[in-house]
């Protein structure tokens, strides 16, 4: 039986990208997502315990909350989310905090940039993604620079995601609990 | 761009000031608050580029008479505009400059604050002119501005000042203006549309609306690769949002013979070949005429279209939202701010979803009371410090801007 994760998340696109990196961890047909999106990190945090119990109560059995890290602490954010989470009857939850935005994710891998938006070559992009102040903006010169497109983060962060390959992740901190994640996930139905 | 605009006695403008955001202004209000009036006040100042008062003129009667100051810059040199304009408001409610005063301050250019009178259709026609010298088109122009009067502007008005101004002219009359209401019900679209060709000259008949989108995204297919089109292509397509897959036009040669009688009775025969162009959309494996399109599918492709493809520094677009679902209306929204980097955006909304995705910095409230008339309020001066404090701590902690403005903080 397919395994019922409820996301919250800041934008639709977080969900589609954790989505293609899902696909990528298991099989399509073995899991499906409820979500909320807040539209705003504001938001997300006021609405996180509500929302988190309305997805159990659609039938969710773990939860994924995304949150930008922005300028913010990590370390009173994370404890924010978990409150937030905490007394919802669900397996398992992770909380996951991308270093400023989650476009770093995006950035580990230049071959799919390449072949998402053409490029003659593989543009060159720092070791460690996530110590790029504004992911997005870095992205959207990057794109802009050698293939002349221009990028929209609605409408290319799920093509990225879904080239991506995802031990290329594997750099960026914020990101390596979740591949376990799901395989505990998964495991336990 | 466009700095400010002072406007008097237009419409519901009695006394209404307005310092538009350098990329992207964001005006909300209720409805006859004055938003579209605010719209078209800044368009007249791309009307001001058409009129031509030395040699043109309607025979008839201003409906109103109003008064614009504006500031607009340009390669860092601010010139401010004052305009004291006639003008006639025609059935479909467009407004047609009659006749304009126009007198310019440019202190960085003519080194005082005295004012020089040049009309922005003489600046952009004598700038023309320049470009067009030596070009079978001189003598088009030369009928425009007569010598005497070319003379007169050559002796009061220094090269620099009249190059500048001819700079603002041109930028200005390139100025676009978008509104859901244009492209409703794509049942109007007609399904084809005809082109005169003779010898080398291509010509459409006079178009507008839908007919003259199409014959727009025609015309813009022809640019080379990387250009506006194409990104366009690629930004609607299965690489983009996914409206369509592709859009092709076939073309059928047709021709037609003209006789006339001249005088002696002498008949004369004029051969012409017409182009029928026939649009279409590829979506999936059906191939669609434009009429065939849902309404949210033609707005959200004309308003891409002309927001990716224009030239013009300036673009007002009003209510993006309309009939567009959410998730697409995201995407548009980051295409808006994307393109409001490279040129000056205003467009006017009824939807807290739009104002989520902006900053309070972008947005004004739009009011109209009684005997004040329209009045423009930028976020941040509208509120006190106080208030503006209180907003930022609740964007960062509860919620978003759209539902601020739903639940009253905002007007």
């Amino acid at each position: 039986m397919a395994v019922k994760i409820g996301i919250i998340a800041e934008e639709h696109n977080d969900i589609d990208v954790i989505y293609q990196f899902t696909c990528k961890l298991t099989p399509e047909n073995s899991f499906s997502f409820s979500t909320f999106v807040a539209h705003g990190c504001g938001r997300l945090r006021n609405k996180c315990q509500a929302w988190s119990h309305n997805l159990i109560r659609r039938g969710c059995t773990h939860l994924v909350v995304i949150h930008d890290l922005d300028d913010k602490d990590q370390d009173s954010l994370r404890l924010e989310l978990e409150n937030s989470v905490r007394d919802t009857a669900c397996s398992g939850r992770i909380i996951l905090i991308p270093v400023f935005e989650i476009e770093a994710w995006l950035l580990s891998d230049p071959l799919a940039l390449q072949q998402t938006f053409n490029m003659k070559k593989a543009p060159k992009i720092p070791q460690n993604p996530e110590t790029i102040r504004h992911p997005k903006e870095y992205l959207r010169d990057i794109v802009w620079k050698d293939s002349k497109k221009r990028y929209i983060n609605t409408i290319h962060n799920k093509k990225i995601a879904s080239i991506l390959r995802i031990d290329k992740i594997s750099i960026c901190s914020s990101f390596t609990p979740y591949p376990a994640f799901v395989s505990t996930t998964i495991a336990s139905c | 761009m466009i700095k400010n605009i002072s406007i008097k006695n237009y419409r519901s403008c009695l006394d209404t000031d307005f310092k538009l955001h350098p990329e992207l202004s964001v005006l909300i209000g209720p409805n006859s608050s004055g938003k579209t009036n605010v719209m078209n006040a800044l368009l007249l100042l791309k009307k001001l580029t058409e009129e031509s008062p030395l040699f043109y003129s309607r025979d008839v009667e201003p409906t109103g008479h109003c008064k614009l100051k504006s500031t607009i810059t340009i390669d860092n040199v601010k010139a401010t505009l004052w305009a004291d304009i006639d003008t006639y408001t025609d059935a479909d409610n467009t407004d047609i400059v009659i006749t304009s005063d126009q007198y310019w301050n440019i202190q960085q250019l003519t080194g005082n604050n005295k004012r020089v009178k040049l009309p922005l259709s003489v600046a952009r026609e004598l700038t023309r002119l320049t470009r067009a010298a030596d070009t079978r088109f001189i003598s088009y122009y030369q009928r425009r501005i007569s010598f005497d009067a070319l003379e007169q502007i050559s002796k009061e008005i220094p090269g620099p000042v009249r190059d500048f101004l001819g700079k603002i002219a041109l930028d200005l009359a390139q100025i676009r203006y978008y509104s859901a209401s244009q492209f409703t019900n794509p049942a109007n679209c007609p399904v084809s549309f005809e082109l005169e060709k003779e010898g080398k000259t291509t010509r459409a008949p006079r178009l507008t609306g839908h007919a003259k989108f199409l014959f727009d995204l025609y015309n813009s297919r022809k640019r080379p690769k990387g250009s506006g089109y194409w990104q366009f292509i690629d930004i609607i397509g299965p690489n983009g949002i996914g409206l369509v897959d592709d859009i092709s036009f076939n073309e059928i040669t047709t021709s037609s013979v003209h006789h006339s009688v001249r005088i002696g009775g002498t008949v004369t025969e004029r051969r012409k070949k017409n182009i029928l162009v026939i649009p279409q959309f590829k979506i999936g494996k059906n191939a669609l005429s434009p009429n065939q399109l849902s309404e949210g599918t033609f707005k959200t492709i004309t308003l891409l279209f002309y927001l990716i493809t224009e030239p013009s520094q300036v673009l007002f677009i009003e209510e993006p939202e309309v009939c567009v679902h959410h998730g697409l209306l995201s995407s548009i929204l980051e295409l808006i701010k994307t393109y409001s980097n490279n040129k000056q955006i205003v467009i006017s909304t009824h939807s807290d979803f739009v104002l989520d995705m902006v900053q309070p910095d972008n947005v004004y409230v739009v009011t109209n009371l009684p005997d004040e008339g329209t009045k423009i309020h930028h976020i941040p001066k509208r509120l006190s410090r106080r208030e503006l404090g209180a907003l930022r701590e609740y964007l960062r902690t509860e919620g978003n801007l759209g539902e601020y403005w739903r639940a009253g903080g905002l007007e």
